[in-house]
């Protein structure tokens, strides 16, 4: 077996993880949003926010392990899915919602209720706009300005209010978003590195998931 | 030429009327300290400003402005006019959550005008808004009893109605009519003719649209 059979295997398996791990952590995430809500009487937005997050990244998870590993390349053309085109695509439309669930997020948690939706209009806007004329060539700077937006506010809020929880999101969508980003920049360097990216995010997401990620001894906001 | 002077006249008229319902709207502010007052100054002022760069484009069309393919100074203003009516009345309404739709919406509308030779969205888009400003503010009158908000219905609606307007005349001619519709609903014209109960007269004597949002 050639070390090119191993990655080859890895890659494999890491296809499956990924259609395995991610909604896992999702139906974890609405378990315990349904709990709280028998606890308490009423939806934490927060919460439903980050489930958002996470089904749009199943959703985006599920269409590339399709095409990865199915032949639905024959029945749907790849250019619909487009992983790695600048316009809408079914790819970047995952993408697109996970930064709107994220800022969405960065509005709610600062009480900016007059731009509670904006990032959905954003959204539909820039999907009638293309719709209409065609136009996306603003999606990808759109959607990577935001996720480094979303990711910035994620850190500041663990750290200040020192959220586990918040920390570790802010960790497994740093490692997400890297996997988008770091492989075309030192692929040179790191021919694997994507692979290796790919690995960290669900074994940290099961980390997570499971309650073992607590750094932050003393909580201000909890790791549920 | 003739298009030009007719259209020149309606035009100055618009602003000399739209100058009528600032002075009594600021009294009206002075009054009662409502925002509401300012808010629709700031909607006629930008009225005014597109009226003046209308009358400017008569004579020296070189100073209008083209960004990208077709967006000019005037279209924008008229865009940002527009958004500023749904503003209104989503700040009628509270609806506070919404407050962002009319800055993103007039975003993309403006961003149809960049990139591409087209006027049928903002057309649209400003004969929906001035559609459901004048319904909105029709039901309003019947609810609040207040027809003052009627005159500002139609105000709104016959402006957003004169885009569709292929010639300069026709359009002044419009924005004229729509002063008109101003200035006989701040005159109390509509509450004088429209009511036939001398009671309901007296109940709405001096009241404007600035009670409908006042918190008690």
């Amino acid at each position: 077996m050639t070390v090119e059979d191993i990655f080859l295997t890895l890659g494999i398996l890491e296809s499956y993880l990924s259609i395995t791990i991610i909604p896992i952590l999702s139906i974890i995430l609405i378990i315990k949003a349904v709990k709280q809500k028998k606890r308490t009487g009423e939806w934490s937005y927060i919460r439903l926010l980050i489930i958002g997050a996470f089904l749009s990244f199943c959703w985006l998870l599920f269409w590339e392990f399709l095409f990865d590993r199915t032949n639905i390349k024959e029945l749907i053309p790849i250019e619909i899915f487009g992983q790695h085109s600048s316009n809408f695509s079914i790819y970047n439309f995952g993408l697109l919602l996970i930064v709107t669930f994220g800022l969405t997020l960065i509005t709610y948690a600062n009480g900016w209720r007059s731009m509670y939706f904006t990032p959905f209009f954003v959204l539909i806007g820039m999907f009638i706009f293309f719709l209409i004329t065609g136009f996306g060539e603003w999606l990808l700077p759109y959607i990577y300005t935001s996720a480094i937006l979303s990711l910035i506010f994620l850190y500041i809020t663990a750290f200040r209010i020192k959220d586990n929880g918040s920390l570790g999101l802010a960790i497994m969508f740093s490692l997400v978003l890297s996997t988008i980003i770091v492989p075309d920049l030192v692929r040179s360097f790191i021919p694997q590195i994507g692979l290796y990216l790919n690995y960290a995010y669900h074994f940290f997401g099961i980390f997570l998931a499971t309650g073992y990620f607590n750094p932050l001894k003393k909580v201000g906001g909890g790791q549920e | 030429m003739i298009q030009e002077i007719v259209s020149t006249i309606f035009e100055l008229l618009f602003i000399l009327f739209c100058i009528i319902a600032q002075i009594y709207l600021n009294s009206e502010w002075k009054k009662n300290k409502n925002k509401i007052n300012l808010i629709l100054i700031g909607i006629l002022f930008s009225f005014q400003c597109a009226a003046i760069l209308t009358l400017i484009s008569f004579f020296r069309s070189d100073l209008i402005m083209i960004f990208g393919q077709t967006l000019n100074i005037t279209i924008f203003l008229a865009i940002i006019t527009v958004s500023i009516e749904l503003y209104f009345i989503l700040y009628l309404k509270k609806l506070d959550l919404f407050y962002s739709l009319p800055i993103v919406s007039g975003f993309f509308i403006s961003a149809t005008l960049f990139i591409f030779k087209s006027f049928t969205f903002p057309l649209l888009y400003e004969l929906i808004i001035s559609s459901i400003t004048f319904i909105f503010l029709v039901f309003e009158a019947k609810k609040n009893g207040n027809i003052l908000l009627l005159g500002l219905g139609l105000f709104f609606l016959t402006y957003g109605f004169s885009l569709i307007g292929q010639f300069s005349v026709v359009k002044s001619f419009f924005h004229l009519i729509a002063a008109i519709f101003l200035i006989t609903g701040i005159s109390l014209f509509y509450n004088k003719n429209l009511l036939l109960s001398r009671k309901e007269k007296n109940n709405l004597k001096n009241m404007w649209i600035s009670r409908m949002v006042i918190e008690e």
